[in-house]
This record gives C-alpha cells, sequence and structure tokens, in this order.
C-alpha cells in the first residue's frame, strides 16, 4: 500500500476514476478517431503479483477474456480471473471485471478495469476492485501478444480504506484479429442512416460517377484501398465524400482513411470539393442536434498550436497551412461520419450493455433501476419492466445454484463451516504418527526468555502427581511439533526476523480485543494440520500452563492486550509473559516468510515458530 | 450502543473479571486443591510457591481478593463454591479471566465435567473502542480414547474483531434449542437467554449473586509468590474497566 506513495484519499479517488472509466467513458475511447471495425476477440493469461508494503510473495492468477477490439487492439471487454490459495489453508479467489483497452498506433497499450472479487469458499463478501495495466503488445495475423504491469486496488464496499493493493507482471495472448468479426452483435448496419438522413451525403448532394448502391456493394465486401491506391487517385477523386459513398460503413470509412490520407496528407491538402463542403456545412449547422453536430470548418488562422505543431511534424516548417487546414477538414468529416454513424452507435450500445452486464454489481443496480423507471439508466431507451425482473431474478437463481453446485461438489473437511466433530473423529480416525519433519532452517541460539525445558512432554512420562496425570502420548500416536517443543525451551528453529513496517490495514485496525473463540476451530482444508494444531495445544496449555490461547483470529499481543492486525496466525498464546504466534504450512507453500514477516511488524516482541507439515 | 443482555452477575460491576468464568463439577476446595498441584508441576522447578487460601464473606469479598488485577503470568486463582454441584473459578488477569485451559485442563486431569462461560454485552461508545459481544459456552469431559481434544460441546455467538461469527461442535446435548441455529442473524443464533436456559439444565444459575458462596461455605484463593519472569503491573478494577470500554 505505501508502494503507491499517495495519501488514502487520493489513491481512493484513483481507484474509483479508474473503476468509473472502465464502466462508463470506456465506449466513447473505443469510437476515437483512430478505431476501426470491431473483432470478436478471446483471450488468456497468466500473471504474478504480490500485496504492497508486504514482503515479496507472488501469486499466480489466471484469466480469460472476451474482447471486442479494433484492428488496433483498441475496445472494451470482460474478464474472469482465478486466483488460487497460496497454501493449503487459502482459499480460491474470482473475481470478475470490465475492461477497456485504450492503445495508439505504437506497440503501447493501456488497461483500466473495474469489478468484483470473491472468495466462494468460505464465502467472504465480495470485494470492488479498480485498477489499470500497462504494457506492449505485437499483433501478427489473428494473434496478439501481450506483456504489461498492472495493479489492482481491491476493497470491501463498507471499508474503502481498508483495502489492499496488489502489482503484478503478466503475460497474454489474444485471438481473433485479423478477419472482422461476423458476429451480429458486432457488425455495423448496412446504410440505413445515410439513406434516412435527410442530411446525409446523398440527401444533400447528387452522386457522380458510378451509382453508390453498385459501387457500394462491390467494395464494402473486400478489402478498404491501400494507402498506394489512394496516392494514385486523380484529383478529381480525392473526395472524401466519395470514398464515402463508395464505402458507407462508418468501420471501412475510417479503415480507409487510416491507411491513406491519415499518413499521406500530401494528396489531401487541397482545396474542399464542393461535396466535402457542403456536408461540412449541413452538418454543422445549428439546426443539427447538438449530440450530432460537427465541428465548424477550420481555417488557416484558427489553426491552434497544437494543430500547428503537428503540421509541422507532418509537413515540415514553413509548410503551408492552408493546404494542413483542408486535411484537417477532411479528417473532422471522416471523424463525424464514423463517430455519428447509427451503426457505430449501435456497437458502442452493444459493448456497453456487455460490459455492464459481466460486472455483477451493475448488472443489479442497472436491473433494478429497469424495474422502477421502465428506461436504461444512462441511454434513456425505453425497457420493459417485466423482462429486467426476469432478467434479475433469473441471474439471482443460477448464482445461488452455482453456489450450491460448487458446494455440493466439494465438501472440504474441516473448512469453512465448522464441522460438528472433533478435528480428529472420534473412532474413525486414530491420531496419525508423527510425521517426519523438514524441519525447516538451522537452529539458532536461544532469544529470551529460557522457559523452563518442557522436554518431558514430549519423550518421557509425567513426574508422579498426586492428582491423576495427563496420558502421555502412546508410542505412535501424534506427539507434540518438534519445532513447537524447541521453541519453548529455548532454541526456536524458526531464525526470528527484524520488524519491518506494519501494512495500513493492521495500522488502522481498532485496538480493541474480542473474546478467545472455541480453539477447535481449522485453520486447514488438511485434517493433518488441524490434528497437529490441536495436539499442539493440549501441550502447551496441560504441560506448559500456557493462556489465551486463540485459533485462527486476528493477531493480539500478550495477554490479550491489543489487536494489532486483522491477519489470523494458526496458533497464538501466552506463555511465561512472552507471546508466541505458530504458523503451520505444508512444505510447498510459499506463504511463510511473509506471514512471518507480518507477525513480527505488527508485534516485536513477539516470538514467532513456523512448522511444516508434510502434504498428505 | 449496547446491546441488550440484562442480568449479568453483580450488574457487571466486576467485568472483565466476570466476563468469562470457568465451572468445575467438584467441591471447590477439591478443585482448588487439585488446580494447586498442577500448578506446583510446572511452578516448583521455577522457585515458585504455590499457596491454597481460604477467603470468607460475599462474593464481591471473595473477588476482592484477585486484587489488584496483574499483567503478565496468573499470579492469583479463585475458586468459589456455589449453591449446587459446581465451583466456579476466576483469575487476575487484568483483560479479564481466561477459563479456557485451566477448564479443560482440570476435566482431563480430574475426569470430570468443566464449562467456560462468556456473557459479553456489545457496546459500542463513541470515541471509547468497542467491547465485543460474546455468548460462549463450552464443556470440557474426562479424556476419551481416539480424541486430542476434550472439548464435549462448543458454542459460541461472538463479534471477532467486527464481524458476528456462530460457531458450533461437538455433540448435541439434549436440552439445546436447535431451530435457534438457524436464526438469520448470526448474533441470534446463541443468546444470553439461550445460555442461561442451557446452564440451567445442566444446574447452574451462574448470573445470579445467591448462586454463590452459600452460608457457612468459603472461597478458596491460589496465590503464587516468587520469581516470575515478567514485570508485574498491577491495575484496579476501575483502570482495568476503562482499559476495557466498560
Amino acid at each position: 500500500m505505501r508502494g503507491l506513495g499517495a495519501s488514502q484519499p487520493s489513491r481512493f479517488h484513483a481507484a474509483v476514476s479508474l473503476l468509473l472509466l472502465a464502466v462508463f467513458v470506456a465506449p466513447g475511447a473505443h469510437a476515437s478517431g483512430e478505431t476501426s471495425q470491431m473483432r470478436a476477440v478471446a483471450g488468456a493469461g497468466i500473471s504474478q503479483g504480490s500485496a504492497l508494503g508486504s514482503p515479496w510473495a507472488p501469486r499466480t492468477s489466471y484469466s480469460v477474456s472476451l474482447w471486442g477490439l479494433s484492428e488496433a487492439g483498441q475496445g472494451l471487454g470482460a474478464r474472469l480471473s482465478l486466483l488460487p490459495p497460496a497454501t493449503s489453508a487459502g482459499a480460491w479467489e474470482l473475481s470478475s471485471d470490465a475492461v477497456a483497452r485504450f492503445t495508439g498506433e505504437g506497440p503501447l497499450y493501456f488497461k483500466a478495469l473495474g469489478g468484483v472479487a470473491v472468495i466462494p469458499r468460505p464465502w467472504w463478501p465480495p470485494r470492488l476492485r479498480a485498477g489499470g495495466e500497462v504494457g506492449l503488445h505485437a499483433i501478427r495475423g489473428s494473434i496478439g501478444l501481450e506483456v504489461g504491469l498492472g495493479g489492482v486496488y481491491s476493497f470491501p464496499p463498507s471499508r474503502l480504506s481498508q483495502g489492499e493493493g496488489v502489482l503484478s507482471l503478466g503475460v497474454g495472448i489474444l485471438f481473433g484479429f485479423g478477419a472482422p468479426s461476423r458476429t451480429p452483435a458486432l457488425a455495423p448496419r448496412q446504410r440505413q442512416w445515410a439513406q434516412q438522413s435527410a442530411q446525409s451525403p446523398q440527401g444533400a448532394l447528387s452522386p457522380r460517377g458510378p451509382g453508390p448502391s453498385s459501387v457500394a456493394e462491390t467494395r464494402t465486401a473486400g478489402p478498404a484501398p491501400a494507402a498506394s491506391q489512394v496516392a494514385l487517385t486523380p484529383f478529381g477523386e480525392r473526395d472524401v465524400i466519395q470514398q464515402i459513398l463508395l464505402l458507407q460503413t462508418p468501420g471501412a470509412v475510417q479503415s480507409w482513411w487510416n491507411s491513406g490520407p491519415w499518413e499521406d496528407i500530401a494528396h489531401w491538402s487541397h482545396p474542399l470539393s464542393e461535396w466535402e463542403r457542403k456536408y461540412a456545412e449541413a452538418m454543422s449547422a445549428a439546426t443539427v442536434p447538438e449530440a450530432l453536430r460537427m465541428w465548424p470548418l477550420v481555417t488557416p488562422e484558427r489553426l491552434t498550436p497544437e494543430q500547428l505543431k503537428d503540421m509541422e511534424r507532418r509537413l515540415g516548417t514553413g509548410a503551408a497551412a492552408e493546404g494542413y487546414a483542408h486535411w484537417e477538414n477532411r479528417r473532422r468529416i471522416v471523424k463525424h461520419y464514423f463517430m455519428t454513424h447509427p451503426a457505430t452507435l449501435q456497437q458502442l450500445l452493444g459493448l456497453y450493455g456487455l460490459a455492464r452486464d459481466f460486472n455483477p454489481l451493475h448488472f443489479a443496480l442497472e436491473r433494478g433501476w429497469q424495474m422502477g423507471s421502465g428506461q436504461e439508466m444512462f441511454t434513456e431507451q425505453k425497457v420493459s419492466q417485466l423482462g429486467a425482473a426476469q432478467e434479475f431474478f433469473t441471474a439471482l437463481a443460477v448464482g445461488v445454484a452455482a453456489g450450491k453446485l460448487l458446494t455440493a461438489t466439494r465438501p472440504v473437511p474441516g473448512w469453512g463451516v465448522p464441522e460438528p466433530v472433533e478435528p480428529v473423529g472420534p473412532g474413525k480416525v486414530e491420531a496419525p504418527p508423527a510425521p517426519p519433519r523438514a524441519v525447516a532452517p538451522a537452529p539458532e541460539p536461544a532469544p529470551a526468555p529460557a522457559p523452563t525445558p518442557p522436554a518431558r512432554a514430549v519423550a518421557r512420562a509425567p513426574e508422579p502427581a498426586p492428582a491423576p496425570a495427563p496420558t502421555p502420548p502412546a508410542p505412535g500416536t501424534l506427539a507434540p511439533s518438534p519445532e513447537l517443543v524447541q521453541a519453548l525451551s529455548g532454541k526456536n528453529p524458526t531464525p526470528q526476523v527484524p520488524a519491518g513496517p506494519r501494512l495500513r490495514q493492521d495500522v488502522t485496525v481498532k485496538p480493541d480485543v474480542p473474546r478467545q473463540l472455541p480453539r477447535g476451530r481449522p485453520i486447514s482444508p488438511s485434517p493433518r494440520q488441524n490434528a497437529q494444531l490441536q495436539r499442539d495445544i493440549e501441550y502447551v496449555k496441560n504441560e506448559l500452563h500456557a493462556e489465551n490461547i486463540r485459533v485462527n483470529q486476528q493477531q493480539v499481543t500478550l495477554e490479550n492486550g491489543q489487536r494489532v492486525g486483522i491477519n489470523r496466525p494458526d496458533l497464538q498464546f501466552d506463555y511465561q509473559g512472552q507471546r508466541y504466534h505458530v504458523e503451520y504450512d505444508s512444505p510447498t507453500s510459499g506463504r511463510g516468510p511473509a506471514h512471518q514477516s507480518r507477525l513480527t511488524n505488527n508485534d516485536p516482541k513477539a516470538i514467532i515458530i513456523r512448522i511444516i507439515i508434510p502434504e498428505e | 450502543m449496547t446491546q441488550e443482555m440484562k442480568g449479568l452477575l453483580l450488574e457487571d460491576r466486576w467485568a472483565p473479571v466476570t466476563e468469562e468464568m470457568g465451572f468445575l463439577e467438584l467441591g471447590s476446595e477439591q478443585a482448588a486443591q487439585a488446580f494447586a498441584t498442577w500448578e506446583r508441576e510446572v511452578m516448583t522447578p521455577r522457585g515458585i510457591t504455590v499457596e491454597v487460601l481460604p477467603v470468607a464473606g460475599t462474593l464481591e469479598q471473595a473477588l476482592s481478593s484477585l486484587l489488584p488485577l496483574t499483567s503478565g503470568e496468573r499470579r492469583r486463582h479463585l475458586f468459589i463454591p456455589t449453591r449446587s454441584a459446581w465451583t466456579a473459578y476466576v483469575a487476575d488477569q487484568w483483560t479479564g479471566t481466561d477459563a479456557a485451559s485451566p477448564m479443560s485442563v482440570m476435566a482431563r486431569r480430574l475426569s470430570i465435567r468443566c464449562l467456560r462461560v462468556v456473557a459479553v454485552p456489545h457496546t459500542r461508545r463513541k470515541n471509547q473502542g468497542v467491547r465485543y459481544g460474546a455468548v460462549m459456552l463450552e464443556v470440557y469431559g474426562p479424556e476419551q480414547p481416539g480424541k486430542i481434544s476434550n472439548t464435549v460441546r462448543a458454542l459460541a455467538a461472538a463479534n471477532d474483531g467486527g464481524r458476528w461469527v456462530f460457531e458450533q461442535s461437538g455433540e448435541l446435548l439434549p436440552f439445546e434449542q436447535v431451530e435457534q441455529y438457524q436464526a438469520r442473524k448470526l448474533r441470534d443464533r446463541f443468546t444470553f437467554e439461550m445460555l442461561k436456559d442451557y446452564l440451567r439444565h445442566l444446574g447452574l444459575a451462574p448470573f445470579e449473586e445467591d448462586f454463590y458462596m452459600p452460608p457457612g461455605s468459603c472461597a478458596w484463593l491460589i496465590q503464587k509468590t516468587g520469581p516470575f519472569g515478567t514485570t508485574l503491573q498491577e491495575y484496579t478494577l476501575e483502570e482495568a474497566r476503562a482499559a476495557r470500554v466498560l
């Protein structure tokens, strides 16, 4: 979190801005001047990320996505990501995001995303996500490759400031570039607007040369003319209105402009033709609704400094501003045609609907609005209230059914809902034999305090006592963890680490201490880990008189003095005036060091013990 | 804002000491002596002396023998007789009694039933913090072959630092109101009233003052003295209460 280097409010505002950008503004970006015809593109990716502000502990996540992208790779999409648990004690995290992808003509791209993350088992309340990604991409044929650096801030809806930032590096592959999508939802409509609008070029002008219908049908089916062909076009035919009439579909017109006149400014700087001038005058007239109105024609005297700079870059110093103004006016005509064409608007609405409905929160909000008002929330189109209700409840039913199905298909003993039995069930499991342990790091000199060696607890029978003594572990039954026994006799095999900065969410936690919950709680789906935990609890309380024992509860200091973190050590207890935290891990888990650091950062006086339990 | 929890022992005046209590199904003197024996096993090698002292008087006078409350290792434990077969247990920890470990151990060592009883109203005071609410009952029993833990039954509805949880494990007791465990609100699945009812079935009325110190009886104080490893810090009851949003 500190890695973001900004104050909390500014970070939150940035997150909200990105979320809004991804959900609402992106459609506008999609329709920018550089956008060409849309393709349905599928993607898959893999990334490694680590939470900011905590020790580097990368976790791998996997994602699949569906996009509507232009040839250049710009557009909108929806992404589903899966983050497997870091340890056997962890949980899967599933996130759904609406993503807007921006790119120019170079290899750089930027993504803004917003969505929801859930941990389905055990069920945790959803967290909102917002973030961005920047990277490089290359598109060859129908395949695109991308590599990028992303940052995502996720937070509980009710606790905006207690979120977590994750920085990740990932690679992805996109399939589906090349030929435009045949998907009906993304395919532009044919000619309706040009024929119906009284202010269209066809309505205002008489076509010259071949009739628009015949030529248009042959030209729109094929690729846009190449730049070299455009350059050879006779002067009389270098007319964007003619091209519009020939190509008609906004994507084809835009594509033609990008591949020819956009670069070949020298051949498109002659004065506007009558058609072009009339189009511009008609479309920029005050009678045109403002949303559809074109910017007025630019003149050499009214070029902005940015335009002058662009002119110098394209044409060199001392170029005639008049020629540049003509080119700029043609660019405006093409852009206006593209942006206001009903097919473009239809595509934008379709993508907006796609992005909107992939985000569960937005979906629910939108359907609620539709049920109440009978209108789409932002486009104000009329919709069926009954249909909206039907969609909402259908989605709800599907979600509930999916949750039930997930629960039913893979019940994990000792995880999620507390089991109504002991961690090691009566009669069904004999305490497993003490596993040969991978005792991690080499022993180091004993830290203070030096407690009374509890060696008898492990191997020897208890000393005679007036009252019935606890039965020592019989041969072949579960023994206390060797790491724990060593640590409590003053030879902790876990090297202690120096305290570092604390996570923000730990710093801001309320210091008030909740009660100790019953200690039969599981710490892992692994019965072996849970059984070992229970054995260790018996050891520390029976034979060492440890107190204030907590299992899988938030970190507190000695004697329940203060809550210092929202992290949940597997086991914590007081012994001879010292607070101990114990973490159980599998040999393949990489989370132990990070957990240890966090525990130490929150309570530098505490002693941390890491115990490795072999996989079952 | 305070959760309704009327009828707490001594109107909650002795919280945090009495927020959590232990109960042993044994006479008070026997319980105290057995506890002292267990303590001596670990304390005597460290040079710490464990004494068992009688304390006469009312319940509040008996509780006063725990004062001042202390930090660090426990110095004083109190075993209070009741009008039933059960003996109550409290200790001098300034943040409240931890009954779980002692009761679990005593149940195993003495092959008796012991209880951990928790009743804390959820209280939020502006600018003063939160006293997280909890209602819990844990029943411990003798050691059983094949089982690691001797917890017979555990029930808890508690605010675990901001969110309510309901947990249960072990075998149902015959008098449990299991239908309540389906209540929509987690905190309603095991309420203070249910706790009192369950305890009544077990023969206890631990929230009534006259349940304790029957005439002619005395409480038993376990007092430890000697070289404790940690610095002792003492608290009056008022100081401890102020620190715990009471």
